[in-house]
């Protein structure tokens, strides 16, 4: 069976963004077993700011039927993440898939599950998947992150330029000697000395 | 109307800036990040030149809260495949630092290089805004512009990164 | 210069074919914006809603019943007949998705009576030639629906024998106990016991204003949606069938959804109790068969991409109608992100592979080769409950009641050979 196609954050919102303004789009995006908080947080900040809209975020389990409706049709047109982890037990995407109907919006939704999650959707919840469609996507990386390598090229361009090397740098920062120029700034966070800015 | 009446004035008028850049307010760097990327790859759509935000663009968190975001190299010493290009010859970099402060962030410092292309004059415009206050503000206001001179900077009012890159695209850029 | 302008005015202008294509294949955009906006071929299923929308005219007190897999068309069915009967028959259509009043998983006896309540009470309320006076003879009818579905708050005495907790509200107490209120759900707000003999509760309120409604605009038909959300029959039975006789009774005719289930195995004795049990099949695709095509061409599917493509999203859809128009939507997506002036080849096999995939998650190594046996065979037992669920998740469709496959792109993605590691 071939992979879910990997796409960045914002390949994803430039297809959401092609099927258009209240699309009314059911998408799966997966993630791994080692899936954070902070990987949820990046990818509602890049859709948000793909599709210039404001991105929530829910936890299924937590909500009942009807607060899941009405948090989701109030509004009913920005974009809704909603999460579904492992624990989602069959009866309860029973449940969901139930009430499809009564969550459907103008705003793009994102179901945000882990592999198991996928299996037990597929399986428990048959109208959601067929509103799916092959719409799943895995969240690549993107590029955007600096490299130890682009960090260490930084540092040089920075060592050059002033003539001195990072621990005189420390030094006179600690002493309050430094200019307060931007690039000085961002050498200290650049050695992760954010501490004496 | 004298030196010291400049000084006194560029002083208050510093203090106030500083206030202002403190009390601005930003959402967390990594969602200012993503606003700047989706901004530049719109406007990448528009112009003929090849610029891949994706790989131009970076994000990099450090301890004490302190994020940096980067687009081309630190200092402008010449066209480098690390900056945004314009059709009209010209070239962007800049970089930022913010804070993280709760649910926001604010701007500790910033620098946006645009350089014209050679022979045109003023030879770049750069936007500054430093961290702590110069010992003469009214050589280096803490939020200022260098129009193609680096050590004239005049005042100028506190930004959104997106403000900034606002007047660089649809304003300096159209306006050759 | 002019060449920059001339590719940014060639871009905006792809763009712009690409979203007016992409509006026009949505999969999720709800059947009423695709009848509005013309995008419909009604006569798909033989003008099945037609059929339906006369005998329920003709039959008051009639229950027909649509069944058909997801994704079928049922939705786009029910709609046209509400079209049909609002253009050619004399009657009050009330068109009830009963998913988005009320959670199907907690429904109960009742809750479709109370639904249409709340509809019809709604209906007469806002209609401009009711007249006032009879609003208001009605006010009380019109409050015991609301009642009846949405509860009611009851003041009642609490003994101190039996007392088993502090009281919500403000409440007079004397040595013996205390009044106190309480909050009464209804049968749009589970939970309820479901208690066959709460239903003459409803059965005199509607027939008040089913009385009114025939005075001022003729019969009432309800079209129920959702129901076929049940997968399983028995759910059906049990809680919708008892509704649906007092609909008889009351001589309003019902045209309702139903799990494809009903149709099969323990189900199969539910269509006894129905006037008329239709069965919208997945359309075939044949080279002989233009109907699917013609969903395409319909919606201008033809602007991008050729004959070729088109027919091969018909033949991968399986004829599936909501998989079509999702295939069709999917591939122009490829091709505009892959930088395509139309939809490919390559697009169309991309999309046919990512749906195949899709329906093959979560599979067993079992069920695929009883899809695989299957498909060789040509055989389906439809008493076995595996076959059922197989039938229920679309990863077999069935053209008529003996003519059963698997779907097309599900066998493509499974015996597709497997990709080498990198």
């Amino acid at each position: 069976m071939p992979d879910i196609r990997e796409h960045t954050a914002l390949e994803i919102g430039q297809r959401l963004e092609l099927r258009g303004q209240d699309s009314s789009s059911w998408i799966i995006v997966l993630v791994g077993d080692s899936s954070t908080g902070a990987k949820l947080e990046h990818f509602r900040d890049d859709i948000a700011s793909v599709l210039q809209k404001p991105t929530r975020i829910f936890q299924i389990e937590t909500k009942t039927f009807e607060e899941l409706r009405e948090e989701l049709h109030n509004p009913g047109n920005d974009v809704a993440i909603l999460v579904a982890d492992d624990g989602l037990t069959a009866e309860l995407w029973s449940s969901f898939d139930l009430m499809r109907g009564a969550i459907e919006r103008a705003g793009p939704i994102v179901l945000w599950l882990s592999g198991n999650s996928i299996r037990h959707m597929t399986e428990n919840a048959p109208n959601i998947r067929s509103y799916v469609g092959s719409s799943f996507f895995v969240v690549g990386p993107d590029g955007g992150f600096m490299t130890a390598e682009e960090r260490a090229q930084r540092l040089t361009e920075l060592i050059e330029h002033y003539g001195f090397g990072n621990e005189e740098l420390i030094h006179r920062a600690q002493l309050k000697t430094l200019p307060p120029d931007p690039e000085i700034i961002e050498w200290l966070v650049l050695l992760g000395r954010g501490d004496l800015v | 109307m004298s030196l010291e009446d400049a000084l006194r004035r560029a002083a208050m008028l510093d203090a106030k800036m500083h206030r202002e850049a403190k009390g601005h307010e930003l959402p967390l760097p990594h969602a200012v990040f993503s606003q700047l990327r989706a901004y530049l790859i719109r406007r990448a759509e528009g112009i003929a030149a090849e610029n891949n935000v994706w790989q131009l663009l970076k994000f990099s968190s450090a301890i004490g809260g302190l994020s940096y975001i980067a687009l081309g190299p630190t200092f402008d010493k010449g066209l480098s495949p690390y900056h945004f290009r314009f059709d009209s010859g010209a070239r962007l970099s800049f970089g930022l630092t913010l804070r993280e402060d709760d649910r926001l962030s604010r701007l500790v410092s910033a620098r946006y290089h645009y350089q014209l292309p050679e022979g045109q004059s003023p030879a770049f415009f750069r936007f500054d805004l430093i961290d702590a206050p110069h010992e003469n503000p009214l050589l280096e206001p803490c939020s200022h512009l260098h129009p193609g001179l680096e050590h004239v900077r005049l005042p100028v009012a506190i930004h959104d990164p997106i403000e900034v890159l606002d007047r660089i695209f649809f304003v300096i850029e159209r306006n050759p | 210069m002019v060449d920059s302008v001339s590719s940014l005015t060639a871009g905006a202008a792809r763009r712009s074919k690409f979203r007016a294509f992409m509006q026009a294949f949505n999969p999720t955009a709800p059947a009423q914006v695709a009848i509005e906006a013309g995008l419909i071929c009604e006569d798909l299923h033989r003008s099945l809603y037609q059929n339906l929308g006369a005998r329920a005219d003709l039959e008051a007190g009639s229950l027909q019943l649509l069944v058909g897999g997801i994704g079928s068309g049922k939705t786009t069915e029910l709609l046209l007949a509400v079209k049909w009967l609002r253009e050619h028959a004399d009657v009050l259509p009330l068109y009830i998705d009963i998913t988005t009043e009320t959670d199907l998983s907690g429904l109960n006896v009742g809750s479709l009576l109370a639904s249409f309540g709340t509809h019809l009470s709604s209906r007469l309320q806002k209609a401009p030639n009711f007249a006032r006076e009879r609003k208001v003879e009605l006010k009380e009818t019109f409050q015991k629906i609301r009642e009846f579905a949405f509860g009611r708050v009851e003041r009642v005495w609490v003994s101190y024998d039996q007392d088993e907790g502090e009281p919500d509200f403000e409440d007079e107490s004397t040595e013996e106990g205390y009044f106190t209120f309480q909050k009464l759900p209804g049968k749009l707000k589970p939970p309820l016991p479901a208690l066959r003999r709460d239903l003459g509760q409803i059965v005199e309120p509607l027939k008040k204003l089913l009385e009114a409604a025939r005075v001022y605009s003729k019969d009432v038909i309800v079209v129920l949606d959702g129901l076929d959300r049940l997968l399983v029959p028995e759910k059906f039975l049990a809680v919708a069938f008892q509704d649906f006789r007092v609909f008889r009774s009351l001589k309003v005719s019902v045209l309702s959804t139903a799990p494809i289930s009903i149709l099969y195995g323990v189900g199969n004795s539910v269509p006894e109790y129905f006037d008329r049990v239709q069965h919208v099949p997945a359309l075939v695709a044949g080279p002989k068969d233009d109907l699917l095509r013609s969903v395409i061409q319909k919606r201008g599917g033809l602007n991008l991409m050729g004959v070729e493509e088109a027919d091969s999203l018909c033949k991968f859809s399986g004829g599936v109608l909501r998989d079509l128009i999702s295939l069709a939507r999917d591939a122009a997506e490829e091709a505009y992100i892959s930088g395509h002036q139309s939809i490919t080849a390559e697009d169309t096999a991309k999309v046919v592979q990512q749906l195949g995939a899709s329906y093959m998650r979560g599979l067993s190594p079992e069920s695929i080769k009883a899809l695989l046996a299957m498909e060789k065979s040509k055989e389906f037992d439809v008493s076995k409950p595996a076959n059922i669920e197989f039938l229920v998740t679309r990863r077999v469709l069935e053209y008529s009641t003996n003519n059963f496959r698997p779907h097309p792109a599900l066998l493509s993605a499974i015996l597709a050979p497997e990709e080498p590691n990198a």
